[in-house]
């Protein structure tokens, strides 16, 4: 498995995707996932991050928020097993890793205005793009958003002026929509593609209520 | 027969009984011989119990067990320790590791260790000495799990300092630093009662102690001013952008805080974060808890983060906006984008804060 990677000494950026086999032995004996870091991997320790895991639970691929962290050269993520029943599952590492124990001042982080060109699909509730010569950071909320019940599986693709071309990154789309279904476990989810600028994605079949307002994203992806 | 010379009619200095007498110029002054005084303080107590309990430990090893420290303190032969060449004996070898075993938090070892792994030095990069902080940082991390570092400190009353150098007393042990720093300040204050003071002067040692072993051998000492600038850089006292929860008020009108360790870090300006919130009363737009006062790092600053729910609708993820507000108004404020606040939520990450 390949992670594209950002590393500075007290910062890091990591982009990937790892298939978890729940049924496998040594994951039914872990306490915790564990990935290795290379052994030069510029980062030995971090703070806490996030990581995505996008179950493969019939139709909405309920997930949820893991934590995420670096300890003794390894990446180490929180493991929950509620979806364990339906079989392998994926979780989304696109998240920024950190050290802790800086003394002195700081400057502001500079943002970048994106604009979407097709409103009558996305409007912004909230956002903010960070864009370094590196990786970008990219945060969204909307309160325009395609819905299934109206707009139907899709493709849809996002089309924003502003945003990174040299950015390819799969990311996670939490797409809970405003209804819960009974017995419901983590937030409807799928998945989108950022390729020379723009996000696409779709919904699967059935997904009733999914989608809408308050759909919402929140990555770091590393460019080139 | 004991026979007492007359002191107080003579040219004499000395003591005879309980009177002790001094000359100074063509006088004799006379006092009564200093006592040694039973009392003691309850650190004080607690070492002598410590050391004697100790002591009487290796009488109640088995001969084989004896045997196996005799063994031990013969690899050690003549060594060298801060106080010269020194040849040690299986009982001191016996009580000096469990001593310093014993203030490690580990039970007392009767068989004999296969090895004795020293002490080592500690490499840092600056400390601050005043009445406020007493801060190490960027300590070299042990990647050893045995490791602690063990600390003892004296505060100087004295011009003589040079004299009371091997008087440091126990302060602390610590298995790991805070991300490279060791504040000491509480544990100094805990051990000696009173802050330091400037000018004062004050006596440091401390090592990475194979807390198995309890082997004191090679440690840092050293005498430091006390003043306001660190050490080494002469920077000023700036502490880390970080919350913690004895910086919040955790019960707040809507909520309580149950979790809060937040920090800022570089580059721009990036936060690590765990929080978790528990809703006392129905309030879906947002909540907030007040603060008692954060570094100046902090004026009015927000990120967007993603939030789980531990409640209900369980794993369901949430955007959260965390803004903590350090001008006029002293709160952390969360609103959550889709304005629908649950009872449990835990919100964490690495995120970047905006202005």
């Amino acid at each position: 498995m390949t992670l594209k990677d950002y590393q500075s000494s007290d910062l890091c950026i990591l982009n990937g995707k790892i298939t978890v086999d729940p049924t496998q032995s040594a994951y039914m004996g872990a306490i915790r996932l564990e990935l290795d870091l290379p052994a030069d991997f510029a980062m030995a320790r971090s703070a806490l991050s996030t990581a995505i895991l996008v179950s493969n639970a019939p139709v909405y691929r309920y997930g949820t928020v893991l934590k995420c962290w670096i300890e003794n050269n390894k990446l180490c993520i929180e493991k929950l097993t509620a979806w364990d029943t339906h079989g392998s599952y994926e979780i989304y590492i696109n998240s920024a890793f950190v050290t802790r124990g800086y003394r002195g001042a700081f400057s502001q982080t500079p943002t970048k205005a994106l604009t979407i060109l097709n409103t009558g699909v996305f409007g912004f509730n909230q956002y903010r793009y960070v864009e370094k010569d590196d990786f970008v950071f990219f945060v969204a909320s909307f309160i325009k958003f395609p819905d299934y019940n109206t707009q139907g599986q899709g493709p849809f693709t996002l089309e924003l002026s502003g945003f990174a071309s040299d950015v390819l990154v799969e990311i996670p789309l939490i797409v809970q929509g405003t209804v819960t279904n009974p017995g419901q476990k983590g937030s409807m989810l799928t998945t989108g593609t950022f390729e020379n600028g723009n996000l696409t994605f779709s919904y699967p079949a059935g997904a009733n209520g999914i989608g809408g307002e308050y759909s919402f994203f929140n990555f770091f992806a590393v460019r080139g | 027969m004991k026979l007492l010379p007359s002191i107080a009619f003579n040219d004499f200095s000395g003591s005879a009984g309980n009177v002790t007498a001094r000359k100074v110029g063509d006088k004799t002054y006379l006092s009564s011989r200093t006592q040694h005084s039973k009392k003691k303080t309850p650190p004080q107590a607690t070492v002598r119990c410590r050391f004697a309990d100790t002591i009487r430990g290796f009488s109640r090893i088995t001969e084989a067990q004896r045997q196996g420290w005799a063994s031990l303190a013969k690899v050690f032969g003549i060594y060298y320790s801060p106080f010269g060449y020194t040849y040690i004996s299986a009982p001191n070898l016996f009580v000096m590791a469990n001593t310093y075993r014993k203030m490690c938090g580990k039970p007392l070892l009767a068989d004999a260790p296969v090895e004795m792994k020293r002490s080592r030095n500690v490499i840092y990069d600056d400390l601050w000495i005043s009445p406020e902080h007493i801060v190490i940082t960027k300590v070299e991390q042990s990647e050893d799990p045995n490791e602690v570092l063990f600390i003892e400190m004296s505060p100087a009353f004295s011009r003589g300092v040079s004299e009371c150098a091997n008087k440091t007393v126990f302060l602390t042990v610590r298995p790991t630093t805070d991300w490279g720093d060791i504040d000491l300040t509480d544990a100094y204050l805990e051990r000696f009662g009173t802050p330091l003071k400037y000018g004062q002067k004050v006596i440091l040692k401390l090592c990475w102690l194979d807390s198995e072993c309890g082997f004191v051998s090679r440690y840092n000492r050293d005498v430091f001013s006390v003043r306001e600038l660190s050490l080494y850089h002469d920077a000023l006292y700036y502490p880390r952008a970080r919350v913690t929860m004895d910086r919040i008020v955790p019960v707040a009108q809507h909520c309580v805080c149950e979790e809060f360790d937040y920090e800022l870090s570089p580059g721009s300006k990036i936060n690590s974060n765990v929080i978790a919130l528990r809703q006392l009363t129905f309030h879906l737009l947002g909540e907030d808890i007040p603060h008692t006062g954060l570094p100046g790092a902090f004026y009015d600053e927000f990120s967007y983060q993603y939030a789980r729910v531990t409640s209900s609708t369980q794993y369901l993820i949430q955007s959260f906006m965390v803004r903590i507000q350090n001008n006029g108004t002293k709160r952390v404020r969360f609103i959550c984008s889709d304005m629908s606040f649950r009872t449990h939520i835990v919100t964490f990450g690495t995120y970047y804060v905006f202005n």
